[in-house]
């Protein structure tokens, strides 16, 4: 079988959720004739129709408000964001009301809302944020981010199951950069559990989408120094895999943090803290974080290119940590 | 007054340089404000200015290396000052080695004076361990006989500790929460107690107060920096950190420091079966800090570079050549079926490391066969001395250990006052030094025997050579499972599996004879074949 890009694979999920179960249906900005911006939906149309394939004007928070409603009356709407910079224009209603639905009402929202994030395309700020821990500070919904095309699939297809709104954030940068062979049989990937990319003993790389790619690129180049890294994918933000998270630091007692994302308030933060409750005696140096800067996303290649964590940010951030 | 020269931060967010080229050597006279050396980091390169006038006296990071800002790269002295010490390189404040007579370490276990030393009680045959939850008194309290002193909690019970002793309470050894092994010392009552170091657990009792009879490492001084998980082992190890030697950043102890100390057992000597410089005192004593300080091992060189000999190498080449020319070698080799030892071993080295905190490998036993063949055969023992022989008063066994820059051959003194256990404390403790650079000028000197490991990567035996002015060297060989012939009592034979060692004695034949050589050898064997000694 062909190998299968990261975004024909959410493409599949989606495809064969709505071919299993009618209450599926997604909705957002030319999602329908044209197959949205980055061509997710294309062809759906055809085979399920304008009813299930719902083009909706530009308004961030008409769409997640309405899928909202549909979630209420028993439907299960995948709402696409055309980048996920602008669901902040829905952040009341997802935050208010999405998220807190079942514990306020008794009012389960199954939905997922996704969309492209995350930059290296030169897209500038308004579309290339990585503004997942907006979301991860909100109880009562879940965060997904992919690395591969394998969990992408599976993952959202465990995301339009799952019965809370799920936030499923697709990395635009790898959409057709990732391709492999998937499964040729149905499967899921659970919500909440991570992945050790791969297997080492002398540092760990904590990280999550796009920048799994930057831990790989750098523990090659490690590995020819003898420096043999692990890489903990995350997959899931909400809620995270406290477990895996503290297994490996067991393994390799030096802990490196990466992500897309920029410093303050960023995940790593978060991961560094629960290590410390969790695994402190296992530290043998301090926790590294290696993220974006501080800053606005920017424009300009090089810019953008010194703004987001680059493999010798994290090959140079491993040799020291090693030798601490 | 000497002064310490910084990598400078060249910009606000700069945390690291590289040095990349020296403009001084040692022994160069610098002006103030003379460019000293180049320097390059993520934002320039630069010419650094010496900040002081006088002469450059020591070089720490050598071309190429990258280290933190204010790292101290070198050291400038008064003119007159280094001239007339142009001190061996890198022997700084983490090594007061041999050169510094005025302090010799203080003997370990000479704890609080005078004092009864409290310890924490063995409450039940399989409790190895118990947890100090309560100090029901304060230091400077006076106590009764039998009063209450502390509350401990352990797998079995919970108990308040009556004092052993009356008097007044002058230092408590470990703190409340804190879970140590039976036998520790928790406190000290009467005498002068000054909270020293807490001694470590003597492990069985009425043995050897364990490696406190080495001679105390040179103390790190002040704080030890090491990392939750090196304090955790130690702590579950009762490791005192004060004695490892740390190779991290700036001399923390790192886990695998840690480990080592803690005994992953005597990393065997190279290939060669080569024994390594250090009995002749003359030869060793003096250079010893240069010996150890050489830079740690680099890349594989490149095919075709000339490589200067370190001082060790150098050492190294000329005393093998000198003994292969002083004592003509002969060798005879024996086979030893370790496979009692092999069960024994395997059996009781988890319980054992539990119990002592030392790793039990196979030295201890090879070590102890030999001090029991050199006490009954003390020829093998002995020198020549002109036209004598010199029967030495004590054994003490050299054993070879391979480092990353050479070899080393620390000594275990008066091996044949020590039991297994203080044997085992006293390896493990002696390789963890000598990775870490920490041996002392006497602990590398005065050998009379040497083991040489040699079989860890696969060979059957070498063939060692005599560690001068010694008479005789044993090759510790392979291990492997070979068919053996067994004879029972009836003169049956079998064929068994068997694990079989190979043991290769190196003799001087100016001394010893081969009818004392095969005999020392058979009764070596011998004792390891039927090994029937307490391993503590």
């Amino acid at each position: 079988m062909a190998p299968v890009t990261y975004l024909e694979a959410i493409r599949q999920g989606l495809w064969e959720e709505m071919e299993r179960d009618p209450a599926v249906f997604v909705m957002g900005e030319d999602v329908g004739v044209y197959g949205g911006a980055f061509k997710v939906t294309e062809g759906f149309v055809h085979r399920f129709g304008p009813e299930r394939v719902v083009d909706t004007p530009i308004s961030e928070m008409a769409i997640a408000s309405s899928a909202y409603g549909a979630a209420l009356t028993g439907m299960r709407p995948v709402a696409e964001f055309q980048f996920m910079d602008f669901i902040t224009s829905a952040h009341s209603q997802i935050v208010q009301i999405l998220a807190k639905s079942n514990w306020r009402w008794g009012a389960p929202a199954p939905m997922v809302l996704r969309g492209p994030t995350g930059g290296g395309v030169s897209g500038g700020p308004f579309h290339s944020q990585n503004n997942e821990m907006a979301y991860v500070h909100t109880p009562g919904l879940k965060v997904i981010c992919p690395a591969t095309a394998r969990d992408a699939k599976g993952l959202i297809k465990s995301a339009v199951r799952d019965n809370n709104p799920v936030i499923f954030f697709e990395h635009k940068y790898l959409y057709r950069r990732i391709k492999e062979d998937l499964p040729a049989e149905e499967y899921t990937i659970p919500i909440g559990k991570a992945r050790v990319h791969r297997r080492g003993k002398h540092l760990s790389i904590i990280t999550y989408a796009a920048t799994v790619y930057v831990a790989q690129e750098a523990a090659e180049l490690l590995a020819t120094e003898g420096i043999d890294v692990e890489i903990l994918d995350l997959r899931t933000l909400l809620p995270l895999d406290r477990d895996a998270i503290r297994e490996t630091v067991e393994k390799t007692n030096r802990v490196i943090v990466l992500h897309e994302d920029t410093k303050t308030g960023g995940i790593a933060g978060e991961i560094a803290a629960i290590i410390n409750e969790e695994a402190f005696d296992f530290l043998d140096a301090p926790i590294v974080r290696i993220t974006s800067l501080d800053s606005a996303v920017p424009f300009s290649p090089p810019l953008e290119k010194a703004f987001m964590p680059q493999v010798a940010d994290v090959v140079r951030a491993a040799r020291k940590l090693v030798k601490y | 007054m000497p002064t310490d020269i910084v990598m400078p931060q060249m910009g606000e967010s700069i945390t690291e340089g590289t040095l990349t080229k020296w403009l001084k050597k040692p022994g160069d006279t610098v002006q103030r404000d003379e460019p000293l050396f180049e320097i390059s980091t993520d934002k320039v390169d630069a010419e650094i200015p010496s900040p002081a006038a006088g002469v450059l006296q020591e070089i720490k990071v050598q071309e190429g290396a990258t280290v933190a800002i204010n790292t101290v790269v070198a050291v400038i002295a008064e003119a007159g000052a280094a001239a007339v010490a142009p001190a061996p390189p890198a022997v700084e404040e983490k090594k007061p080695v041999p050169a510094a007579p005025a302090a010799p370490a203080p003997s370990a276990p000479a704890a609080s004076s005078g004092g009864t030393e409290v310890v924490m009680p063995q409450m039940g045959e399989s409790i190895t361990e118990g947890t100090l939850t309560k100090w029901l008194k304060k230091v400077g309290d006076s106590v009764q006989r039998d009063e209450p002193l502390f509350e401990i909690s352990t797998d079995k019970v919970d108990a308040e500790i009556p004092s052993p002793a009356a008097g007044t309470l002058t230092a408590i050894k470990v703190q409340e929460g804190a879970t140590v092994n039976i036998n520790t010392v928790v406190a000290v009552i009467g005498g002068s107690g000054s909270g020293s170091a807490p001694a470590p657990a003597a492990a069985a009792p009425a043995a050897v107060p364990a490696p406190a009879a080495a001679p105390a490492a040179a103390s790190n001084g002040g704080r030890v920096k090491s990392s939750p998980l090196v304090r955790k082992i130690a702590k579950d190890n009762n490791l005192d950190l004060t004695r490892v030697a740390g190779t991290g950043a700036n001399g923390r102890i790192t886990k695998d420091d840690a480990l080592a100390a803690l005994g992953q057992g005597m990393q065997p000597a190279a290939p060669a079966a080569v024994a390594a410089p250090a009995a002749a005192p003359a030869l060793v004593s003096a250079p010893i800090a240069s010996v150890l300080a050489p830079a740690p091992a680099a890349a594989a060189p490149a095919p075709g570079s000339v490589v200067p000999l370190t001082k060790m190498r150098s050492i190294i080449a000329q005393r093998m050549v000198e003994s292969k020319r002083t004592s003509p070698h002969v060798h005879t080799v024996f086979k030893v079926d370790m496979t009692r030892i092999v069960r024994l071993r395997e059996k009781e080295k988890n319980k054992y490391e539990q119990r002592n905190g030392v790793k039990l490998t196979y030295m201890p036993f090879i070590t102890r066969a030999a001090v029991a063949a050199l006490r009954k055969y003390p020829i093998v023992n002995a020198v020549i001395d002109g036209e004598a022989i010199r029967y030495n008063p004590t054994i003490n066994i050299g054993i070879a250990v391979a480092l990353e820059w050479g070899l080393i051959v620390p000594v275990i003194k008066q091996a044949e006052e020590r039991n297994f256990l203080g044997v085992a404390r006293s390896i493990v403790d002696l390789a963890a030094r000598a990775r870490g650079k920490k041996l002392g000028a006497d602990e590398i000197s005065g050998g009379t025997f040497t083991l040489t490991n040699s079989g860890i990567f696969g060979e059957q035996f070498g063939l060692p050579i005599i560690n001068q002015p010694q008479s005789a060297i044993l090759g510790i060989g392979g291990m492997s499972k070979e068919p053996v012939v067994l004879t029972d009592k009836e003169g049956n034979d079998t064929i068994a599996i068997r694990t079989i060692q190979y043991f290769s004695l190196g003799f001087d034949h100016r001394i010893v004879d081969g009818a004392d050589a095969g005999k020392f050898m058979s009764d070596f064997k011998a004792y390891l074949e039927n090994w029937a000694e307490d391993i503590g």
